[in-house]
């Protein structure tokens, strides 16, 4: 039994009389804090082998900095954890997630060749994707990534979700390793390269309005056609996004000349469309 | 997670703050209450809102974010 758990027992029996023998008893492996009116002042789950401690339950004449100082001794004294419970569960989510094949696949790959800051981004990003595929709610996971790292963390989660680790750049790594003068700053270049152009890909966005899709994939035409790419990618996961890509490749796209649709796929509630591009007889509509 | 770990809920995140003579400031942030005018960052250097702060370790107290990425920083600090 940590000290601080006992002290606080304690001190619940010899400051406010509490009967705390069966606590004492009690086999503890972890705590939980909470404030709740309803419940009684401890709980021990037996299976889970938690104590919850309800510090709205305390005696009001239990001293409250008491409580406190237990808490900070805990920490600081006691070297545990003090963690939010949510935060707690993505945690050992997260572990969880790492631990599947999918995921150590990319992570092995790729750890060598991307700096500390992109590799959290992409941990991160395919933990993202593996409770995407759940059906679970990614957005504020999402603005996460964005938030801390920017534009990059925005372009890597986009990579990864549409699968272009696994599809492009680790089969572009394996590719550019078979030539004798490969080197790991050209493949960096190259990574970096895709990273911060999205080269081939327009990713169709919740936000984004019907008028916003075509002119997005409008443009990136002209631009790859300028740059010398022959082709385009576009991602959309989603019903609404799938609706408004299919809308704009039909509505303006079908009449340029020098653009063809080569592949459609649709798995789930993601698309992925690629039109191929010839500078020659490229012409907008 | 790993053995030595006290988990709290939001409705005990004020109890938690003042245990380590936190409060927050008008604009929500974390703030010493004997030095309100200067908000205590994360390991990230950022300053935390009161109602992200996922974490509280040892080590000069250690404030981290409830960002998926901070998180995924003390996952490896835990490790």
């Amino acid at each position: 039994m940590p000290p601080w758990y006992k002290d606080l027992l304690s001190n619940l029996k010899n400051l406010v009389n509490v009967d705390v023998k069966d606590f004492l008893k009690s086999e503890v492996n972890n705590y939980h804090i909470t404030v709740n009116l309803q419940a009684p002042l401890i709980q021990v789950d037996p299976k889970t082998k938690k104590a919850i401690i309800n510090l709205g339950a305390l005696p009001p004449e239990f001293p409250r900095e008491k409580i406190q100082q237990l808490i900070r001794d805990a920490v600081l004294k006691e070297d545990h954890l003090l963690i939010e419970e949510h935060a707690a569960q993505t945690i050992d989510e997260f572990r969880q997630t790492e631990t599947e094949t999918n995921v150590l696949s990319v992570l092995k790959e790729l750890t060598e060749y991307v700096t500390p800051t992109d590799l959290i981004i992409l941990r991160a990003s395919l933990y993202l994707r593996e409770k995407f595929k759940k059906g679970e709610s990614i957005k504020t996971l999402k603005e996460d990534i964005i938030y801390r790292y920017g534009d990059r963390g925005r372009k890597i989660t986009n990579l990864c979700s549409a699968g272009y680790f696994e599809k492009t750049i680790i089969p572009l790594l394996k590719e550019m390793k078979t030539d004798h003068r490969f080197s790991k700053e050209k493949f960096i270049q190259t990574y970096n390269l895709i990273v911060e152009e999205s080269g081939f890909a327009v990713f169709v966005s919740g936000r984004m309005g019907d008028a916003k899709v075509e002119s997005e994939i409008v443009d990136k035409i002209k631009s790859n056609i300028k740059y010398g790419v022959p082709f385009i990618h576009i991602h959309g996961l989603g019903t609404e996004n799938i609706k408004k890509i299919r809308s704009a490749i039909d509505g303006k796209l079908v009449k340029m000349t020098g653009v063809e649709k080569t592949s459609d796929e649709k798995t789930g509630n993601a698309i992925y469309i690629r039109l191929e591009l010839d500078p020659d007889k490229f012409e907008a509509a | 997670m790993a053995k030595k770990v006290i988990t709290f809920d939001d409705s005990a995140r004020n109890h938690v703050m003042a245990s380590f003579g936190l409060t927050a400031d008008n604009d929500g942030y974390l703030v010493e209450k004997t030095n309100r005018s200067n908000r205590v960052i994360s390991i990230n250097g950022d300053p935390i809102k009161a109602d992200r702060l996922a974490s509280i370790k040892k080590g000069s107290l250690q404030l981290f974010n409830s960002d998926l990425p901070s998180l995924i920083q003390l996952a490896d600090r835990l490790k």
